[in-house]
């Protein structure tokens, strides 16, 4: 049981931390990738620095409602 | 998560629970502890009562609502079906539709739905005692408002994301759909100025407060141009910086204020900052996303999660006493001075975030269900966030609670019935019944190193102050007092102004598609005189409130937080009436109640709150009442009535309790007319052949992927994604 601790506590931090980072929306461009790579194979992806200004900037289009 | 083919027996999930002795014993004692925390509240007499009875009977009884209550209309009334594909499977575009982990997607929701609102209602209310704001609170979001949220969330999620003004047109015809559309405007704009009242009254001759929010925009100007040049998508990372500076710059501010000339620069009147807010909330959103809300929207995440787990924490630890007690007189006498009117329906009015809050419905049927990975899930993100959310005002209402009463009363009451001392505050705060010296008045201002606490109306300075008794009783002691005020007062005012900026460019959005229908050009987002015209007018319409409220005479905050309430419980009524047709017209007539009730109580409490406003004799209460006394005080030629001083400033009473009566009038005939427009849509549906109304239902198509129900998966589930052998288990965050 004891050896099993660690790596099962490690995996949860691990876990944890990626639900963190998709709250914040820091997974986008992940799933952009994960999406491109399933529906378009074979075609070059946008790179990073290109799809998070695409991303943010659709925000100026499209607000999103937000709450008091 | 997983993308394999469902496991066959996955989806054939039984609704029904297996009950083992350990769960019941679990279940029997979560009922115990609720029983007695209530019982503790209920009956205790003159003693003093830890505010750990009130987080308990919350804890308790949301437990039992979404394990009973919710998981009924889960399975009976909704009848979720996994084996549906939902939105984000089916049309799965990498962007807006995506299946979001369920555990994100909560937290993401969660952050949406939550912002300044149930930080200010409880405060105001808590001058009728604790126990009536406790009750409403909890009660309301089990039956009412966390409801509301599930099922908006569920029906949008059936129709692809459809908002709740489409549903209102396609469900209940177009006149529900102007109605609605015009209760989210009339909402946003009396929504914004309040907001930015609360922060106006915050601010005000509080150099240490106005430095470090004004310091927020460089920071935010800085993670923007961070993000966007230098690490993009390192979302984290910029906002732990600009968490850091935000830190510095709370520190900073003490330093600041103590500074012989910086303490002058930073030191603004109200109507300095009402303008300063004016033309903030017109250059904000203006600019580009990615340079101002943006990064604001990162840090205001941050810091609402954040300080959420840090009170709740620290309450735990803290223990604190309540110091008003279960009922004031005002309850009865509705002569409260925070804002006029008896518990009945005053109180279901003020306290709308965190209890039934109909702008949740607005993201319910927005973002939220174009994300949901699994219908089951709806129970776990609509209905588990908003008790996370009722959380959040149950923690601001104990803040408000263990503060002493005199310092409560003497931070509401409305400047002009407190006079310019700390001695006639202490005299008229006294004469209501609660006692107080003007040297505890002096002393807490002292603490936390503001020139005065007098008339800090609008809830914000309040929690604050409740907030940093509790913290620093954990963290720093009495030493720490005047940090934490401004920490919280900061974290308030951070908010406020995201959605200030958010707002105003929600409002210019909706305005340009209005307008867009007389003249094309208007619809283009990104032509700018239409952007700018549409801009300046929402920041014209809230900032004319915010003006008058500010430099109300009578006090802004309790004139026009009823206003609020009503507004935002008009467009809960909206989405209500949506639910009950949906449900009566999707062949669940027989479970309809469970909206019907909520609309039912919420069309009550709104129109009696609002035939008060307009009908009422009591000029305190009745907005025509007040019109009519001062009015005939001018035409007499007086020049003061009661604490107004002055022709120009009874002149302005009368204008402003024009506008307010109007605008109650327009809530309440609104509401009318949706009810009445809804009545008869569910006549027709329930004498029409089961099935032969029009739905804009979209088909059942099969689901192909699976994932668990709840925040923490049943053994079963773990089985199942033990055997799919993918990443949709969430072994780890389960131990």
């Amino acid at each position: 049981m004891a050896t099993d601790l660690l790596p099962r506590l490690r995996r949860g931090l691990g876990e944890a931390w990626q639900i963190a980072r998709g709250i914040v929306g820091e997974r986008a461009y992940e799933i952009y990738l994960e999406h491109h790579r399933r529906e378009h194979p074979g075609e070059e992806p946008m790179g990073e620095r290109e799809f998070w200004r695409r991303h943010t900037d659709k925000g100026d289009t499209d607000p999103g409602a937000r709450c008091c | 998560m997983s993308a394999a083919p469902a496991d066959p027996q996955a989806t054939a999930r039984s609704p029904k629970p297996r009950w083992t002795p350990a769960s019941i014993a679990v279940w029997a004692a979560v009922a115990v502890v609720g029983a007695a925390a209530w019982t503790m509240l209920a009956i205790s007499r003159g003693e003093e009562v830890s505010a750990i009875w009130i987080i308990f009977a919350a804890l308790a009884s949301y437990a039992i609502g979404y394990r009973f209550y919710a998981r009924f209309i889960q399975y009976k009334v909704l009848m979720t079906d996994d084996t549906r594909a939902t939105p984000a499977e089916r049309i799965n575009n990498g962007a807006d539709f995506h299946p979001t982990d369920r555990r994100v997607l909560y937290g993401h929701h969660f952050a949406a739905i939550a912002g300044a609102g149930p930080l200010v209602g409880p405060v105001l209310a808590a001058q009728m005692g604790f126990l009536p704001g406790t009750i409403w609170i909890i009660l309301g979001v089990i039956f009412a408002g966390a409801v509301q949220d599930m099922v908006v969330l569920f029906f949008s999620m059936r129709r692809n994301g459809r908002s709740l003004g489409q549903m209102a047109r396609e469900e209940i015809g177009p006149v529900g759909g102007v109605a609605a559309l015009v209760a989210v405007l009339a909402i946003m704009v009396i929504l914004l100025a309040v907001l930015a009242m609360v922060v106006v009254n915050a601010l005000a001759d509080s150099p240490w407060g106005s430095f470090s929010l004004i310091m927020t925009i460089p920071i935010a100007l800085f993670m923007g141009v961070y993000l966007r040049y230098v690490r993009p998508g390192r979302v984290m990372e910029t906002s732990a910086i600009g968490v850091v500076l935000l830190l510095a710059a709370i520190a900073g501010g003490g330093w600041v204020a103590a500074h012989p000339v910086l303490g002058e620069v930073f030191h603004f009147s109200a109507n300095q900052l009402t303008f300063g807010l004016i033309v903030y909330g017109f250059v904000a959103s203006v600019l580009p996303v990615w340079l101002l809300l943006a990064p604001r929207d990162y840090l205001s995440t941050f810091m609402k999660v954040g300080v959420v787990v840090l009170l709740a924490v620290s309450i735990l630890i803290a223990m604190p006493t309540l110091q008003l007690p279960q009922f004031t007189d005002f309850a009865f006498n509705g002569q409260g001075p925070v804002f006029a009117g008896s518990l009945f329906p005053f109180v279901f009015i003020t306290i709308a975030c965190g209890a039934l809050s109909g702008f949740h419905s607005l993201i319910s049927s927005g973002t939220t269900p174009k994300l949901i990975e699994k219908e089951s899930q709806v129970r776990m993100i609509g209905y588990g966030s908003m008790l996370t959310e009722s959380f959040v005002a149950i923690m601001a209402l104990v803040a408000a609670c263990i503060i002493d009463p005199g310092v409560y009363f003497a931070m509401n009451m409305p400047a002009t019935a407190l006079g310019d001392t700390v001695q006639s505050a202490a005299a008229a705060v006294s004469q209501l019944g609660f006692t107080v010296d003007a040297q505890t008045l002096q002393s807490t201002a002292e603490l936390i190193e503001e020139e005065s606490i007098l008339a800090r109306t609008g809830g914000a300075p309040t929690f604050a102050l409740g907030a940093a008794q509790i913290f620093s009783s954990v963290f720093g002691g009495p030493a720490m007092m005047a940090f934490w005020y401004h920490f919280a007062v900061m974290f308030e005012a951070l908010f406020i102004l995201t959605t200030v900026d958010a707002g105003t460019r929600v409002g210019r959005f909706m305005l340009q598609d209005t307008l867009g229908n007389v003249y094309k050009p208007m619809r283009d987002v990104s032509w700018k005189p239409g952007l700018w015209l549409c801009s300046a007018l929402i920041v014209a319409a809230w900032g004319y409130f915010l003006w008058a409220g500010v430099n109300d005479p009578l006090g802004g905050i309790n004139q026009l937080f009823p206003l609020f309430g009503i507004a935002n419980q008009l467009l809960a009524a909206v989405a209500l009436a949506v639910c009950t047709t949906l449900l009566i017209k999707s062949g669940r007539a027989k479970y309809a109640w469970v909206t019907i009730v909520p609309l039912a109580w919420d069309a009550v409490v709104t129109l009696t709150a609002s035939y008060q406003k307009v009908f009422s004799d009591d000029p305190a209460i009745g907005f025509f009442a007040q019109r009519r006394m001062y009015a005939e005080a001018l035409a007499n030629g007086e020049t003061s009535l009661g604490a107004t001083e002055g022709v120009d400033a009874m002149r302005q009473v009368v204008v402003n309790t024009t506008v307010d009566g109007v605008l109650s009038v327009l809530f309440a005939v609104l509401i009318i007319i949706v009810l009445v427009d809804a009545v008869r849509v569910w006549i027709k549906a329930l004498r029409a052949p089961q099935g032969s109304l029009p739905t804009t239902e979209h088909p059942h198509e099969q689901s192909r992927l699976w994932a668990p129900s709840g925040l923490i998966p049943t053994r079963e589930e773990r089985e199942i994604a033990k055997r799919q052998n993918t990443g949709a288990g969430a072994d780890g965050a389960a131990h």
